[in-house]
């Protein structure tokens, strides 16, 4: 009798979720097919997937990209609520992973790739120290994990950041960059960052991306205030390039945070929620590690930033290896060399670290206001502020948080001193002004203040949107439109919009969407997304 | 101190590291969002795809994903879980159903969830069980059994194991439609695996 008789009661060997998808999207051969459904006869749970899966895709052939959206709803929460305990925020990446785990792979692996795997995987392992960080199991663990991250900075000779060239970027490659011998823990970690560029929820548009366009992303920790930002500089052929640029996360996570820092931080929480709503372009060159939130809106031309396959002919088919060109490193940088163009200066991460120390201490030396003043104000942001502040500047004398790590950093700060003077110049102006003039300034703008000010405003809308207090949303969308100042107008349409859909006055919602779609707004994409579920 | 790229890196390396069950026991642990974000998402396809076998509307669905969440992030400090993919399947599907039903109601979720916890730790065993025995039975068993299998079944079966055709071929070769081609192997390996336990019982008599 044949041999494939056994097969019937054996378990077949699990299919990967990406295989599943791929399943799901007709990308397997027929053996292929054959062994995932005599799987998937076995396992009622993937089984119960695959064929919802198929369902939706039946239904929302774009199902993807519902699918990416809803993961950044989830990081939305997880974000927000992150924001309530400000302990930690690694959230966006770490959603990237799991986007990428989710979706990603299917919607960009193609089988015909035809790249040397084998002999990347050899020049991977080779340029790649992988380090082992240890498992952790509790909070004082967590601690360990600090304090040997804290050594490593020192020691460290692995790569910190990438560049991707867009110019030489083939789909077909996106996402095998690990699978060269490596692991498939490995593998999560070795793509995240090109996760965020192939999932980035397309708030731009379905245009090709122009050939010469890049994306760069980078994990920004200057000043205390810990942000994700990524930026995309898309260039539309005539010499002008946009650059696209929006924070994920942030969090104020040490006792060093200052008022400008805050605020800082508050604004950042802005991006995350204007990300939703689609995106802030400015002409000209990016900027690494800085947020700017008053950002013109783009010009009619938006683009998709996913490669998918169909944008195979965008690129140059001729240079397919894209080995990430990540060689600099920390040793290199303390040793005075200059940094290829496209890679971060964490010298200047250090440098400005000091001065901020610095400054704090300055500020802590230098009297409060009188607490009537305070109070004065009136105002509950103040208030939360203050209590904020206090919590912060005890935590930065508990010794769990500095003991570990104190002599690790002055070690590095050590190291760093020959670049400091450089690095002050060139990168701290655009990204931070200087904490102490900035808190000088909030003081006085806020105590002086006497009408609201659309960006407090909208804040306040958003908190309370978060808290799903969506009459009172209305209240302050309605009072934002009102504004003469226009920049937050569309953002309070589509929170408006959203607010009566959840309040379920579906009417009222509909001509605000539909205003929006017609726009050129970064509010376009998710108004049409959400005028689909009408 | 404020957290170095570097800090940030290898952190995010580290729970994404993290297996399923490492992050629930860190969750439970902690209560700490990111380890619930990263666990969730990394299932988000499951949650969704069940949603949508049983609510069968992507919109339904997408308010499903995002509402489980909410009972993830609860239930599991509550409950003990072993395995947490068949547990959010569980979960998921019992909020389908519940949905559906529109059995709103926090105590029959928790009866529903507990009954069919044990019935998925029973049906487990016994499908360990049978396939235990089926391993050992003689192919000789094997062969009548598919011999008294009825025609469609039988050819199905043949071309889905022996020659290993996915469904859609075997519904391009036989003609029988995608879904009657599913029926036929599924139907038929069940009633392989009754015909072999049979056997096997008398056998043990």
């Amino acid at each position: 009798m044949n041999d494939n008789w056994h097969k019937i009661f054996h378990d077949g060997e699990r299919p990967s979720e990406e295989q599943l998808l791929r399943y799901v999207n007709d990308e397997l051969s027929p053996e292929e097919r054959n062994a995932v459904e005599r799987y998937l006869l076995d396992c009622d749970v993937d089984a119960d997937m695959v064929e919802g899966l198929e369902l939706l895709k039946q239904r929302d052939p774009g199902y993807p990209q519902r699918l990416a959206l809803l993961q950044h709803q989830i990081e939305g929460k997880v974000t927000a609520e992150n924001s309530g305990n400000r302990k930690w925020i690694y959230w966006s990446a770490a959603a990237s992973v799991a986007v990428l785990i989710g979706i990603g792979l299917t919607w960009f692996l193609n089988p015909t790739n035809t790249l040397d795997r084998p002999q990347l995987a050899q020049k991977q392992v080779e340029q790649k120290e992988q380090k082992v960080v240890p498992k952790e199991t509790s909070e004082s663990e967590d601690l360990a994990l600090k304090k040997e991250i804290a050594k490593e900075e020192v020691s460290d000779s692995s790569n910190y950041g990438y560049r991707y060239d867009l110019s030489n970027w083939d789909d077909t490659d996106t996402n095998t960059v690990a699978l060269r011998g490596l692991s498939s823990k490995q593998y999560r970690v070795e793509v995240e960052d090109k996760a965020l560029f192939s999932l980035a929820p397309s708030p731009i548009g379905d245009a090709n991306l122009p050939a010469g366009s890049s994306y760069q992303n980078d994990f920004d920790s200057d000043s205390n205030v810990t942000a994700f930002t990524d930026a995309i500089t898309l260039s539309d052929g005539s010499g002008t390039e946009y650059s696209y640029q929006w924070s994920t996360a942030s969090s104020i996570d040490n006792g060093l945070a200052n008022e400008e820092q805050k605020r800082l931080y508050n604004d950042n929480n802005q991006v995350i929620d204007s990300l939703n709503e689609g995106a802030d372009w400015v002409a000209g060159t990016p900027q690494e590690g800085s947020i700017s939130l008053d950002q013109k809106p783009p010009p009619a031309t938006y683009y998709n930033v996913m490669p998918n396959p169909a944008l195979n002919g965008t690129y140059p088919a001729s240079d397919k290896d894209i080995v990430l060109d990540s060689t600099a490193t920390y040793q290199q940088l303390f040793s005075g060399q200059e940094v290829p163009s496209g890679f971060y200066d964490s010298a200047s991460d250090l440098a400005y670290n000091e001065v901020a120390t610095k400054e704090k201490q300055e500020e802590l030396a230098v009297p409060s206001a009188p607490e009537e003043e305070e109070m004065a104000r009136d105002d509950e942001v103040v208030i939360a502020e203050k209590a904020e502040a206090e919590r912060y500047s005890i935590g930065e004398t508990t010794p769990t948080t500095t003991v570990a790590e104190a002599p690790a950093k002055a070690e590095v700060a050590d190291e760093v001193t020959t670049t400091t003077t450089r690095s002050n110049e060139n990168s701290l102006d655009f990204a931070y002004p200087s904490p102490a003039i900035a808190l000088e300034e909030t003081k006085s703008t806020t105590i002086g203040a006497t009408a609201p000010q659309p960006k407090q405003l909208w804040k306040k809308a958003t908190q309370l949107a978060k808290e799903k207090q969506h009459q009172s949303v209305l209240d302050y969308c309605d009072a934002l439109l009102k504004q003469p100042d226009a920049s937050y107008h569309d953002r309070a349409k589509l929170q408006k919009a959203k607010s009566l859909m959840a309040l379920d006055r579906k009417a009222e919602a509909k001509p605000l969407l539909e205003e929006l779609s017609k726009s050129n707004g970064p509010q376009k994409q998710e108004a049409q997304y959400l005028l689909k579920q009408f | 101190m404020c957290h170095s790229r570097q800090w940030i890196l290898a952190r995010l390396k580290h729970i994404a590291s993290h297996t399923d069950e490492e992050l629930v026991a860190l969750y439970r642990k902690s209560k700490k969002m990111d380890y619930l974000g990263t666990l969730y998402n990394r299932h988000m396809t499951l949650v969704m795809g069940v949603s949508m076998k049983y609510l069968k509307d992507e919109h339904d669905s997408s308010d499903a994903v995002m509402e489980i969440f909410e009972v993830v992030k609860e239930d599991l400090l509550k409950y003990e879980v072993s395995y947490f993919k068949s547990w959010l399947y569980m979960v998921t599907r019992n909020y389908c159903l519940m949905r559906k039903n529109k059995l709103r109601t926090q105590q029959k979720r928790q009866s529903l969830y507990e009954q069919d916890h044990r019935a998925f730790m029973e049906s487990e065993n016994a499908i360990h069980l049978t396939e235990k025995d089926a391993k050992e039975t003689q192919l000789t068993d094997l062969e009548q059994c598919i011999e008294g299998l009825r025609d469609q079944q039988k050819q199905c079966i043949e071309l889905f194991y022996l020659k290993e055709k996915c469904y859609r071929e075997i519904a391009e070769s036989t003609g029988y439609a995608l879904s009657k081609v599913k029926s036929y192997i599924q139907n038929g390996k069940r009633n392989l695996k009754l015909c072999l336990e049979r056997k096997n019982e008398r056998q043990l008599a």
